[in-house]
């Protein structure tokens, strides 16, 4: 008997073809499984670089710290998260801080990446407490001293000044207004809105206190000159012309002296005498005193005659001028910000065209004169936040 | 007439049977996976319509200010006067927010999306890091959105979102 297998061939046949659409049946199911699967991770991956860029302008702060490795989350979601900084400008990310900044940021989750980047912009506008001459968060008394600024005084506690009838429940402090009559009085005085607020000793660290050069200076600082471009003191030269002196336990002396830099003072108690001139690079303030400060200079002018110094050599202009001689005589003057954490006593002659800010008392008994005039931008330290805004239209993703 | 030389032309009990019997195996493979396909492309259209609704929320919820444009104050939950999702003028109005059936940003209820639910939660972080949380409202916070289809979770997308990017934005 003939067998030709024709059952055995329609069954092993049958059997393929359903092998086959098992198999295409199981590979489709996989496959539309990894798609949404694909879809979650693509969408969960954007969400998570869009909130990277939210959180790195959270943390910004426009400091070598920051710069040098931004604070970005490990993970939104389950997202892993990374970014890096760069500067468009000139690829040194710490040579200017005006300079903008690129971060790109990166979100992986499972195969899906997504890169954003972002171009910032330091935030330039000035702190609000900008707006004041003179800002005392505690008490003023200039009962027996000479007090005059061409901007808005504000005083957070009890002022006391003469012949001028102040305002009931002035809960959120004082406003003293700037007098249209004669320069040397002040104009009427009213409770402010409210309360001003100045930075703290940590809030000035991140962007001042840690990039200033430390001078070896114990208990005083005379006769020098200091600029980005020169060091009479030693210690090295600061390219920013930001300088430190003190560890806050000593008092300290700052008489005779050109500094073409802002220089922070943490003392125990700082005092100003004769011929001090403070001009700082545009963008900086002038004088930052961690602690207590008095003024006994009389405003005696510095002389180079005097100190047997140049004090405007090249390199480190006054008023745009540099020479080569020591002939030349120096209005004793602050050019800018002058910031004291603790209690600033003027019992000599003060004189400052920029602001003065207070965070405890500010007794006047010698003189004290502000020439105040608003700015656009406000000196590093004593800016708005955020620190940095969002250049318009830089927002885009990239492709690898 | 001879006898012994019978052609046999079709098949015998046993093939039959056993052709049957592999067949019926056979299809009731194809027949599971066919099913299985079905039910997986019923969970990857679920998953995928989930996507797109959690990201759609989301991106609604991102684009609003963290702070009140009327108070200027960060609050968690709906401010004064806030009742319907039309009202919701800052992401913060979205902190428990829970959607049973789906609608538009105008309050509309979208039509083909029956089974889907959505609800954001709004965390309040201490610090860019995400580390740690606030109980109270923060400058930044942490927002998930999840999709639930027949109540089974489909789709959970987060971001963060800071008062910074409001102050810093162009």
């Amino acid at each position: 008997m003939k067998r030709k297998g024709v059952a055995m061939v329609a069954v092993v046949s049958s059997l393929a073809l359903a092998a086959g659409v098992a198999m295409a049946g199981l590979i489709i199911a996989r496959r539309l499984g990894e798609a949404g699967a694909s879809l979650e991770s693509v969408s969960a991956a954007s969400a998570a670089a869009r909130g990277a860029i939210d959180a790195s302008l959270e943390s910004a702060v426009n400091s070598k710290a920051w710069r040098t490795a931004p604070a970005l989350p490990e993970r939104i979601g389950s997202a892993e998260i990374s970014g890096v900084l760069s500067d468009p400008a000139d690829s040194d990310l710490t040579d200017d801080y005006n300079e903008d900044v690129r971060l790109t940021v990166t979100a992986s989750q499972g195969d899906a990446r997504r890169m954003l980047r972002v171009t910032l912009t330091p935030n330039l506008v000035p702190h609000a407490s900008m707006g004041y001459g003179v800002c005392v968060l505690g008490n003023m008394t200039a009962a027996s001293g000479s007090f005059a600024s061409t901007g808005r005084a504000y005083v957070g506690g009890t002022l006391t000044v003469p012949m001028t009838p102040l305002p009931v429940g002035a809960t959120s402090g004082y406003v003293v207004g700037v007098s249209t009559a004669a320069p040397d009085q002040i104009g009427a005085v009213s409770a402010a809105s409210q309360a001003a607020v100045l930075p703290k000793r940590t809030d000035l660290a991140p962007s001042l206190i840690s990039m200033a050069t430390r001078l070896p200076v114990t208990n005083s600082l005379s006769g020098a000159l200091l600029s980005s471009s020169t060091n009479s003191v030693g210690g090295g030269l600061s390219e920013m012309g930001i300088y430190i002196i003190g560890t806050g336990s000593e008092n300290i002396t700052l008489e005779k002296c050109r500094i073409n830099a802002c220089l922070i003072i943490e003392a125990s108690r700082l005092t100003i005498g004769d011929g001090v001139v403070i001009d700082p690079p545009a963008g900086m303030p002038a004088l930052i005193v961690i602690g207590d400060a008095r003024v006994d200079g009389n405003s005696a002018m510095l002389s180079e005659v005097s100190e047997a110094r140049n004090f405007n050599p090249l390199g480190t202009p006054y008023s745009g001028v540099s020479d080569i001689d020591q002939l030349d005589t120096y209005a004793a003057e602050i050019d800018g910000l002058m910031y004291v954490s603790g209690s600033l006593v003027v019992n000599g002659r003060l004189s400052v065209n920029g602001s003065v800010f207070v965070r405890s008392n500010l007794t006047i008994s010698g003189a004290l004169t502000v020439r105040w005039a608003e700015s656009a931008t406000g000196p590093m330290g004593f800016r708005a936040s955020p620190a940095f805004m969002v250049k318009r239209g830089s927002v885009e993703r990239v492709v690898e | 007439m001879s006898i012994g030389t019978v052609k046999r032309r079709g098949f015998s009990l046993a093939e039959v049977a056993m052709a049957s019997a592999v067949l019926a195996v056979g299809a009731s493979a194809v027949l599971g996976v066919v099913s299985q396909v079905g039910a997986r492309r019923a969970d990857s259209v679920a998953r995928s319509t989930g996507v797109l609704l959690a990201s759609d929320l989301l991106t609604r919820i991102a684009i609003l200010p963290l702070a009140d444009p009327q108070t200027g104050v960060i609050a968690a939950g709906l401010d004064a006067g806030e009742s319907a999702v039309t009202d919701f003028d800052d992401a913060t109005d979205f902190a428990g927010y829970n959607e049973p059936t789906i609608v538009d940003a105008g309050g509309a209820e979208r039509a083909g999306m029956e089974g889907f639910t959505r609800e954001a939660e709004i965390e309040w972080l201490l610090d860019a890091s995400g580390s740690s949380v606030s109980l109270s409202p923060t400058s930044a916070a942490r927002i998930t959105v999840i999709a639930r289809w027949r109540g089974k979770p489909v789709a959970k997308l987060t971001t963060i979102r800071s008062a910074a990017w409001d102050g810093g934005k162009p």
